[in-house]
């Protein structure tokens, strides 16, 4: 099975290609650029080096989210148009998951996304399993589940805007991965979208944000009981 | 026979069209966010693109299936690039890239102000040279074309758009958003009794003033309310629309009298208001020399087969952008060199 993977969830690039669980390329960049520019090039490239063709790939594997809004809808974009046109088959991943199997340890592994306002994006995972399930929460609830077990943390990810948090509540039972030892290898995402079912209905593939707009927020709550999505969006 | 499949998605529409030769039209796929942004009073741009991801493959699959067309049948993808809202066009910029990216087709880039013009070619050929009044929600601009895909902006808007004055006296007597066909529909059962300014009238250019319009509608409905006087809404509707008109009216005028042309073009979402379609159809009645050709009433809102139209004159021109074309939300036409 040949398989295309690619991560834009944040502001590392990475774009894979692998044949089964063997990764045969790899494409990564931390430069602050565009991913509406360097993706397309970049897949094209990789491919292109590989001297496959896209109407070779199998299954598209991308990451589905938390990460930026804006850099999910691009990467999810492509792999909805790319799935769909040629009737490739798709599968999600969690982009925090996708860190996760990056690192091998028995302990607890967080990985973190900074949502600013002393958010984070994070999960905890435990040997492949995702056993606080990724969400959108204040790092102090985050810290205080953490606190209810007393195993070895790995923290990575947007790490260096809380070390010194995560020094002062879990001193050396924690230990952290710079930002720039916690970039998607290309690999994980791989080992992951491998074991997954594709997805059935390409359309109803969408980021997962794991969080409402601010103006959906307000809205919902202001008018209870009156959600109705179905409704939002026709054809005309 | 070209045919070009062209994605749209700068504002609150996700559309895919198919349109040959820039004037037939073989599939328009529309899906419009309105319902979900009334909740708001407008558009909020974190939902709009989440809208956008949500229907881009439903849009492009109906788009072929309406036409009948396999993508091994079509010559170029067309896509707006901007102007528009940065996040919403990424998704259809993204969605057309990739499109041409699986099939190896050229890909176009499009202004979506010249899609707006270019729908007039659903209504007739456009003859050059010619003149467009684009007025939508965001823009209201006098463009003159010397020949086919040429754009010089002889003179618009220095504050609100003629849409957005509809859309905030709208919200002033609390309608739905967006709020332009109500207060159509309420000016025909009105009478414009209340004189309001049509600003910049003596001034000598080609520019616009919705905001001294729209500050005194406020005033106006703000005084009545604490003299405890009930308006009529219907007549304030009429009065304002008067007002809108009568501005539009006088600056295409002027421009109509300085650049003779040999076509005249309604173009963009306020084009399908019925009221300024019959006064400028009259206007025109004194320039025999200019064609009336205002864009079909069904292609006047965003869709993607007017970027279709505008792709053509792009492709009979080879203008093509690679992979990396990004989008350009302040995207304008440039301003007439005097």
């Amino acid at each position: 099975m040949k398989i295309l993977a690619f991560d834009t969830s944040n502001q590392p690039l990475t774009v894979s290609l692998a044949e089964d669980n063997q990764v045969k390329r790899v494409f990564s960049t931390n430069e602050a650029r565009n991913h509406s520019i360097q993706l397309l090039p970049a897949i094209q490239e990789t491919i292109a080096a590989q001297n496959w063709t896209l109407t070779d790939i199998d299954r598209i594997i991308v990451a589905q989210g938390p990460g930026s809004f804006t850099g999910l809808r691009i990467g999810i974009t492509v792999a909805k148009v790319l799935a769909d046109t040629l009737k490739i088959d798709l599968v999600g991943v969690s982009s925090l998951a996708v860190l996760a199997e990056q690192v091998t340890s028995q302990g607890l592994i967080v990985p973190l996304f900074n949502a600013r306002n002393e958010n984070v994006f994070a999960g905890v995972y435990r040997e492949g399993n995702n056993i606080l399930a990724d969400a959108h929460q204040p790092i102090a609830n985050l810290f205080n589940w953490l606190q209810t077990y007393d195993e070895p943390i790995i923290f990575l990810g947007d790490t260096d805007v809380f070390s010194a948090l995560i020094t002062e509540t879990f001193g050396a039972r924690a230990h952290m991965l710079t930002p720039s030892e916690s970039l998607p290898d290309g690999q994980g995402i791989v080992s992951l979208g491998i074991q997954a079912s594709p997805v059935i209905n390409i359309a109803d593939f969408n980021p997962q944000y794991l969080r409402k707009t601010q103006a959906e927020l307000n809205w919902l709550a202001a008018h209870p009981g009156e959600d109705n999505p179905e409704n939002y969006v026709f054809e005309v | 026979m070209t045919k070009i499949i062209s994605f749209e998605s700068s504002a609150d529409e996700t559309s895919v069209a198919i349109v040959e030769d820039g004037c037939t039209i073989l599939s328009n796929a529309v899906a419009t966010q309105i319902n979900s942004h009334q909740r708001f009073g407008g558009i909020v741009p974190e939902v709009a693109s989440r809208h956008h991801i949500e229907w881009i493959t439903r849009v492009l699959d109906d788009a072929l299936q309406t036409a009948n067309i396999k993508p091994i049948e079509l010559d170029a993808v067309a896509v707006t690039y901007g102007p528009g809202l940065v996040g919403s066009l990424l998704v259809g910029l993204m969605g057309a890239k990739t499109f041409a990216l699986a099939h190896n087709l050229p890909i176009i880039p499009v202004n979506h102000l010249a899609g707006h013009i270019a729908a007039a070619n659903f209504n007739r050929p456009i003859i050059y040279p010619a003149l467009a009044l684009m007025v939508s929600g965001g823009h209201t601009e006098l463009v003159l074309m010397r020949e086919e895909n040429n754009f010089s902006v002889l003179g618009e808007t220095r504050d609100d758009a003629a849409g957005e004055s509809f859309d905030k006296v709208g919200r002033l007597l609390k309608l739905p958003y967006p709020a332009g066909k109500t207060i159509d529909d309420m000016a025909h059962l009105g009478q414009a009794t209340i004189k309001f300014p049509t600003a910049m009238a003596h001034e000598d250019n080609y520019d616009f003033s919705f905001s001294g319009l729209k500050s005194a509608v406020i005033n106006y409905v703000h005084h009545a309310e604490q003299k405890g006087e009930t308006i009529n809404r219907n007549d304030l509707a009429a009065s304002f629309q008067n007002a809108v008109i009568d501005a539009l009216l006088g600056r295409t005028r002027r421009a109509l009298q300085d650049f003779p042309v040999k076509s005249f073009v309604l173009a963009g979402g306020v084009a399908a208001n019925s009221q300024l379609r019959q006064a400028l159809a009259e206007l025109l009645e004194q320039f025999q020399n200019t064609q009336f050709i205002p864009v079909p009433q069904l292609y006047t809102g965003d869709n993607a087969a007017m970027v279709g139209a505008a792709g053509y004159w792009n492709y009979k021109k080879k203008k093509f952008a690679g992979l990396d074309l990004n989008t350009n939300p302040g995207l304008d036409f440039e301003l007439l060199e005097s």
